[in-house]
């Protein structure tokens, strides 16, 4: 009898997985097939792997560049959010001053309040007044919100460190930031990498806001944007396979990094879960 | 002698008083190095965080184009009134929401199953929730590719199999290029749903099952009268957000039909986004906050009495 039940626990956890791969597969192993074995259908596997298709889009159409400008983009928008974040969590858990409810008031009231993509027209208004759009270095401060949900994640890390560690601390003579940046950011290690590896992902795959502030300036396009305007671009079906090479050179990574660094991310994504 | 007798020049020599220019300092020893180090963040959150809020605010009562702006006072609320483009795509995203009823019984199906000691379980795992950590905007187009009525990939299987005699029209018939979204948002969020599922079930203490099993409870019964009560605050909190975060997201349509065919599948938050990014010659972007900032208040409603609701359930 337990046997049965598992024989159809796998079956059905193997219908489910199939679904869920398949498009995935479709992208991957279509970026390497022709053209003509794209439109005319057939198996999964290409009948000819054409490696030229890489080629062609990452040199013949730029993506290197759009895949420079990604990976720039997620990792100056995930280091600023993982350093801010443990900055404010550390000065939250560990120092009561005046106003703090206040901040903590206002923190939580903008979590509730969803404007959605309204609130990238100020934001893009600012960023061409000061010409934050001009360059992809600072093109990241603008995803910055600084105080967010993962304050609490931070603060309730650094509570759960234990006050012994300052105290020690204030003994040997460290000041409130030298304890910040000598004893706190090497042990929240753990939960920074964590926060870096979930907002390097999310804003590697972030389409609409780069998609917003390069409308003047294409030379900062991120990979995301690039793919999508290539469906506009070829004449009809005359590029599905390059499309799906370009496709494909953006999801890559993020996979590679989720294969490598499987538990922390879903670690990361779990705690999600408890922070609601 | 009440202190407020005392002339201003002498107040200084009462022990109990200090001067500003004494209690500035000790302040800032006390409270300086938290401001200083929350400096940055806060500045941060005050740019963009905090003011695109006040931007809206602010714009709801004028008519801005991009050069132009003058105060209007409520002429934005009353165009929105009428504007039935808006109070469609209110309903569109309340049905969009509904995915939430293909997706979260899937994901805990899914759970359960993985939650029992098996082989595989990570590999499997992964699986479920790789559709979450690919780009969505990429995803989108490969969807736009297969559910293509010439050569998409989906019609062709379907023809072969025989179960359709001429190409489906997905993207272009409005209820179907609106299911298509919906199916498209399921696969793409079930698998952290599971997840999220995942981490109630490890959170029921085991020996409850140990329990349960010497008492002969098995399958079903183990779901319905352990799992599901124990896991209720839990459930509660999946259920909510991932309803309140589908009902503030524009799903795939963005890219899979933009608002196509004829705002069939423009929910309000893509219909927001037409407001500033749409690419139309006459723009008022304090049109678009107004917009924005009601379907914020609406948002707002539906968290307060989902929770007024669950509190409620919770003194019972």
């Amino acid at each position: 009898m337990v046997k049965i039940v598992n024989v159809f626990k796998y079956i059905f956890l193997t219908i489910a997985a199939t679904v869920t791969i398949w498009p995935i597969l479709f992208v991957v192993l279509g970026s390497f097939k022709t053209n003509q074995e794209l439109i005319a259908g057939g198996g999964l596997l290409p009948k000819k792997w054409m490696v030229s298709n890489y080629a062609e889009v990452w040199g013949g159409m730029d993506f290197s560049f759009y895949f420079f400008n990604s990976f720039v983009f997620a990792c100056i928008a995930a280091i600023l959010s993982a350093l801010l974040g443990s900055m404010g969590g550390y000065v939250f858990a560990r120092s009561d001053f005046p106003g703090k409810r206040l901040l903590y008031a206002l923190v939580i009231g903008l979590l509730f309040i969803s404007l959605g993509p309204m609130t990238l027209f100020p934001k893009f208004e600012m960023a061409v007044n000061w010409g934050l759009n001009s360059n992809i270095f600072t093109l990241p401060l603008l995803t910055a919100t600084g105080l967010g949900a993962s304050l609490f994640l931070y603060e309730g890390y650094i509570k759960s460190l234990g006050r012994e560690i300052d105290e020690a601390a204030v003994v040997d003579g460290a000041g409130y930031y030298k304890r910040y940046f000598s004893i706190f950011l090497p042990l929240m290690i753990p939960i920074i990498s964590t926060f870096f590896i979930i907002e390097f992902v999310a804003e590697w795959n972030n389409y609409i806001f780069p998609l917003v502030m390069t409308i003047g300036n294409p030379q900062l396009k991120t990979i995301t944007v690039a793919v999508v305007e290539m469906r506009s671009m070829g004449d009809g079906a005359a590029a599905w396979n390059l499309l799906m090479t370009g496709s494909s050179i953006s999801i890559i990574p993020v996979l590679i990094v989720f294969v490598v660094m499987n538990r922390q991310i879903v670690e990361g994504l779990s705690q999600g879960a408890v922070k609601g | 002698m009440k202190p407020s007798a005392i002339p201003a020049s002498n107040r200084s020599d009462d022990p109990n008083r200090m001067r500003w220019t004494q209690i500035a300092p000790r302040f800032f020893k006390k409270h300086g190095h938290a401001y200083l180090m929350l400096l940055v963040p806060v500045i941060f959150f005050a740019l963009f965080s905090v003011y695109p809020v006040i931007w809206a605010l602010k714009y709801v009562f004028y008519y801005y184009d991009g050069y132009e702006l003058h105060y209007t006072g409520l002429t934005n609320f009353k165009r929105l009134l009428n504007d039935t483009v808006f109070w469609k795509s209110l309903g569109k995203q309340a049905i969009f929401s509904l995915k939430i009823f293909i997706e979260l019984p899937l994901a805990f199906t899914l759970a359960l199953i993985l939650h029992t000691r098996m082989r595989g379980k990570n590999f499997f795992r992964a699986i479920f929730i790789m559709p979450y950590i690919i780009p969505g905007s990429t995803m989108a187009l490969i969807f736009y590719v297969l559910l293509n009525p010439y050569n998409g990939e989906l019609n062709r299987m379907l023809l072969s199999l025989g179960w359709i005699d001429k190409p489906v029209q997905f993207l272009t018939d409005d209820r179907l290029a609106f299911l298509s979204g919906m199916m498209i948002d399921a696969w793409q969020f079930f698998g952290v749903n599971m997840l999220f599922f995942l981490v109630g079930l490890s959170s029921i203490p085991k020996d409850v099952y140990e329990s349960a099993d010497i008492d002969g409870a098995t399958g079903f019964k183990r779901v319905r009268y352990i799992a599901l009560p124990m896991m209720g605050r839990i459930l509660q909190v999946i259920l909510f957000l991932s309803m309140l975060n589908t009902l503030k997201s524009m799903g795939p349509y963005l890219v899979l039909t933009d608002g196509g065919p004829n705002h069939a599948t423009e929910v309000t938050f893509l219909y927001i986004f037409h407001q500033f990014f749409g690419g139309r010659s006459s723009v008022n972007y304090g049109y678009g906050a107004t917009v924005a900032v009601v379907t914020a208040v609406f948002l707002l409603i539906v968290s307060i009495i989902y929770f007024r609701l669950t509190k409620r359930m919770d003194y019972h």
